[in-house]
């Protein structure tokens, strides 16, 4: 077997061979690093294949050696040489890449001849491009003129045809062909020939305004007849006019007629604008709003306003006695009238007109907007002049909200369209009115906290109705910021809203702060009914704040606040904060939420610590008893409360109802269980560890915690011995009979000892000391606990 | 104790049925293309649920501190807080589900109003469901005071007997 260990050998050195150089270049060379793994995984599979877990396959290591010595010998017949000769297949590679370049240079030298003939030729036509280049410049020049004449022929046709459509009044005709003017117009826009432009606008001008005015008047005579405009209700007409049928048609005539001159009107009227040739015939005194963005109404509906538009201008600028800075309703309401006034006409008679010739407006809604550009002029010029008299502003304000609220509401007018609020939104206005509404809100607070009843409940006699017992001034506040959200719920500015909500936020700080003053002046006595009052304002105040935070229209300025980044809002927040704002896990109103509670916290501790100092008085005599030498009872059912318990029970049974009667539910859950843990403690000290007891001490005990103290808070709970769990305990230990006792404490000093040796109490296999305790009933109180109770007794044999 | 038990074992279900009536109520709320009206009704009754559930989990604490066995208060402390912890994020859910309805409403309606021809017809029933509404609430708001002054009338009428 020596040749197949030897073989093996030899191709592990081989192996180790190539792989030691792989390994050494494979600093930072993946790729080869990968070519040894690869070869490791190749020799590996050779090998399993090869040989695989059969050694007696290794006989066929020599034939293994020569196959793979032939293939060696072939590999380097390719590749290595003799000195003199270049192996055959890099002598062809050498070979084709000389031919190529061979072919290369032809091709090269072949090109070059080609794009010096070409030059030549370019080079011989060049005059004869430059001279065709000159008459075809003369032609297009000549072109061009004949465009620009036919175009000054059209226009003139154009004109003629107009002439002649109106003096046959064929009226259609003519606005077709104004409309192919202003279409032409258009057209012309972007053109430099600033004569032909300024000479078709003229000539548009003329005729457009020729059969404006025309139709015009014919459409006021119809609407005169009609009864338009509608400043007083319409009266319902039910016998059919004379000539109701031919008005009807003529009216059909005239509004599609007019509808058809849209185009040119708005193109006259917008390039008039936009120069300002125009002047409108009635200034108002103050400057005029900027021209709208808004498309220009529909010509039928600009018409039908001129005459509601004059009347506003009449009542409502100069000096008329309608015009008064402190009665905005006024003109307001006028406009709300006219409005619902004009709704049947214009969706009876008018629109089916509009919807017939195709437009896709609505009457209605241009109405409202053409009046209510008229109004937003008028207001913003009086909101500016008020903005000296706080009294005037707000009622300015109220009114405004008042229409916007009655004209989205009872009119429909779309939401996208802008009302009167985007006015109230400029800066100084904005301001003012934040400024107002804070002066305005700490006054009533200032009120309602020095009011007569500001701290009585007014659902104090409706005792189901009302869980959080909330006093007067803590719902009137509230109250007062649901007024406040009405008010700017329907401003189409979210950092607008976002400022009122930093304004509202203030204000529930500083009647916290004013709840914390009036706390401080009542510290003196916690047990009265006004702190109580105050305490279930917080409560009150904090379950409303809660509610809000998950009230929609919160949640949708928090979103807003988050993504505009608001400073107002988010200044001061850390990362984690904004980012749980973000994902609504937090509300806007966390913040405040938990000073309030804090608040909260403190006045509950201090109502709670003033109770106990009364009652820990009143246990000190109930201590003192004489726990020591009190006889066993003969029978359990003659037993009565200790009389030195008596007025301990009375003061906490006393407590306990008014407690319950004056804090709202949830603050008394928190109150009496607070009551019975502090109250554990000060019987536990004062009574239980401070004496010792006799067997009927120890019993009467039980009987005064089981029978009599127990079943006070029992009212409130199913197992009241469970919050008083220290002195329920120690009544189960002091109650124990002789035997018990002694066994409970032999067994705990023996595990005392154990342990304090060292060792392994548990390795004798007896229970652990708390096994036998829970036995018992005692789940509380440590095993160093129970033995100084246990000392506690009296009655130990032999004593 | 076996009484105990089974109290803890009902509120405990009432617990469970609650949280699962908001979730339900606030798949719901995801689903709700309706107007606007329906939103708040929805959320009308998700806030009703939420407060039976604060109420139970409070009851539920309550009974964690009667129970004799320190142990068993620790176990049932601990599903106290897990029980809060899902309140919790119900409530970041409710938000985000309520936010994201009224958002669709918002826009299906600008939409809506931006495109739609018969716009006119659909605000006036919007107006007139509006007006049912507000009627509705008018009358309810007229029962409640009844009722209220009806409870006082009641009371002050026992008080008469007993005085005498």
């Amino acid at each position: 077997m020596a040749a197949p260990t030897t073989t093996v050998q030899t191709m592990n050195s081989l192996t180790d061979t190539l792989l030691k150089p792989i390994y050494a270049n494979s600093q930072g060379m993946d790729s080869v690093s990968a070519d040894s793994g690869t070869l490791q995984d190749y020799l590996l599979n050779f090998m399993e294949k090869e040989v695989g877990s059969d050694l007696k396959s290794l006989k066929n290591v020599g034939h293994l050696l020569e196959k793979l010595r032939e293939e060696n010998s072939v590999l380097e017949e390719q590749v290595l040489t003799d000195a003199s000769s270049v192996p055959p297949k890099v002598s062809a590679a050498l070979s084709a890449a000389e031919e190529a370049s061979c072919s290369v240079e032809d091709l090269l030298q072949r090109e070059a001849l080609v794009s010096k003939r070409l030059q030549q030729h370019l080079q011989d036509a060049q005059p004869w491009m430059d001279k065709l280049d000159q008459t075809l410049h003369k032609v297009n020049t000549i072109e061009r003129h004949v465009k620009y004449l036919r175009c000054l022929q059209h226009i003139e046709e154009l004109s003629a045809a107009v002439q002649q459509c109106l003096m046959t009044s064929s009226v259609w005709e003519a606005i077709r062909a104004v409309d192919s003017m202003a279409a032409l117009d258009a057209g012309l826009n972007q053109s430099g020939c600033s004569n032909l432009q300024g000479f078709l606008q003229e000539t548009l001008h003329f005729w457009h305004k020729i059969i404006k005015d025309r139709l015009t008047t014919d459409f006021e005579k119809i609407l005169i007849q009609l009864h338009w405009p509608f400043i007083a209700p319409p009266i319902q007409t039910l016998t059919p006019t004379a000539n109701g049928q031919e008005i009807s048609s003529q009216l059909e005539l005239l509004v599609s007629q007019l509808l058809a001159l849209q185009n040119s009107d708005d193109l006259i009227s917008q390039r008039a604008l936009a120069s300002c040739q125009v002047v409108p015939a009635i200034q108002p005194a103050s400057p005029a709003p900027p021209p709208s963005q808004a498309p220009p109404l529909c010509l039928p509906i600009q018409i039908m306003l001129l005459p509601l538009s004059k009347r506003f201008r009449y009542h409502f600028y100069g000096n008329r006695q309608t015009n008064t800075l402190s009665k905005p309703e006024w003109y307001l309401t006028q406009v709300l009238m006219w409005i619902g006034n004009s709704k049947t006409f214009l969706e009876e008679r008018i629109q089916p007109i509009l919807d017939r010739s195709g437009a896709t407006t609505s009457a209605m809604v241009e109405l409202c907007r053409g009046l209510l550009s008229l109004v937003q002029e008028k207001v913003a010029s009086d909101a500016s002049r008020l903005l000296y008299d706080d009294a005037l502003f707000c009622h300015l304000v109220e009114e405004v909200l008042q229409f916007e609220k009655e004209l989205r509401g009872n009119h429909s007018f779309p939401a996208v369209l802008p009302g009167l609020l985007h006015l109230l939104l400029e800066d100084a206005i904005l301001q003012k009115w934040l400024t107002v509404e804070k002066k305005m809100a700490v006054e009533k607070m200032d009120a309602m906290l020095s009011s007569e009843g500001a701290w009585s409940s007014q659902y104090k006699d409706i005792s189901d109705m009302d869980e959080l017992k909330a006093p007067d001034c803590a719902e009137t506040f509230m109250t007062l910021l649901q007024v406040i959200t009405e008010r700017y719920r329907s401003l189409p500015c979210p950092s607008a809203q976002l400022k009122f909500l930093g304004l509202q936020r203030e204000l529930v700080d500083d009647f916290r702060i004013r709840l914390t003053q009036v706390m401080k002046e009542e510290s003196r006595c916690p047990l009265g009914a006004r702190y109580c009052a105050i305490l279930n304002a917080v409560n009150y105040i904090s379950t409303i704040l809660g509610d809000w935070g998950d009230n929609v229209f919160f949640l949708q300025l928090q979103q807003a606040a988050v993504s505009l980044g608001e400073e107002g809002v988010l200044g001061g927040l850390g990362v984690m904060e904004v980012g749980r704002l973000a994902s609504l896990e937090g509300s806007l109103f966390e913040g405040l939420l938990a000073l309030l509670d804090r608040l909260k916290g403190d006045m509950m501790g201090r109502l709670l610590e003033w109770t106990m100092r009364e009652i820990t008085e009143k246990v000190r005599p109930y201590g003192q008893d004489r726990w020591l030498s009190l006889p066993p009872q003969q029978d359990q059912s003659t037993m009565t409360l200790s009389s030195s318990a008596c007025p301990m029970m009375l003061c906490v049974r006393d407590r306990l109802l008014n407690l319950h009667q004056v804090l709202s539910f949830s603050l008394f859950q928190m109150a009496w269980q607070g009551l019975a843990e502090r109250l554990d403690n000060v019987l536990y000290q004062e009574v239980v560890l401070s004496n010792h007891f006799s067997e009927g001490g120890a019993a009467q005990l039980q009987f005064d915690m089981t029978r009599n103290l127990f079943p006070l808070f029992g009212h409130y709970c199913k197992r009241p011995e469970n919050f008083f769990k220290h002195v329920k305990e120690a009544c189960i230990l002091l109650s124990l009979s002789v035997g018990s006792a002694i066994l409970l404490r032999n067994l705990l000093k023996d595990s005392m000892e154990e342990e304090a040796r060292g060792g392994a109490a548990a390795a004798a296999g007896d229970p652990p000391p708390e096994s036998a305790l829970n036995e018992l009933g005692v789940y509380c109180l440590a095993p160093c606990d129970v033995l100084i109770l246990l000392n506690l007794r009296a009655s130990w044999p032999g004593q | 104790m076996a009484s105990s038990d089974v109290h803890v074992r009902i509120c405990e279900q009432e617990i469970l049925k609650y949280d699962l009536e908001i979730k339900a109520l606030i798949q719901d709320l995801n689903e709700c293309q309706g107007p606007e009206s329906k939103l708040t009704e929805l959320n009308a009754d998700v806030k009703k649920s939420f407060h039976n559930l604060r109420l139970r989990i409070q009851d539920f604490e309550q009974m964690a501190m009667e129970q004799d066995k320190e142990s068993e208060k620790q176990a049932l402390n601990s599903q106290v807080e897990g029980h809060r912890k899902q309140m919790l994020s119900n409530q970041t859910g409710w938000r985000k589900a309520n936010l994201a309805s009224k958002l669709s409403i918002d826009k299906m309606e600008k939409q809506a109003l931006l495109y739609g021809a018969d716009s006119a017809v659909r605000e006036r029933k919007m107006t007139k469901e509006g007006l049912a509404q507000t009627t509705s609430d008018i009358t309810e708001n007229l029962m409640s005071i009844s009722r209220m002054m009806a409870q006082q009338v009641q009371q002050s009428e026992e008080t008469m007997t007993s005085l005498g």
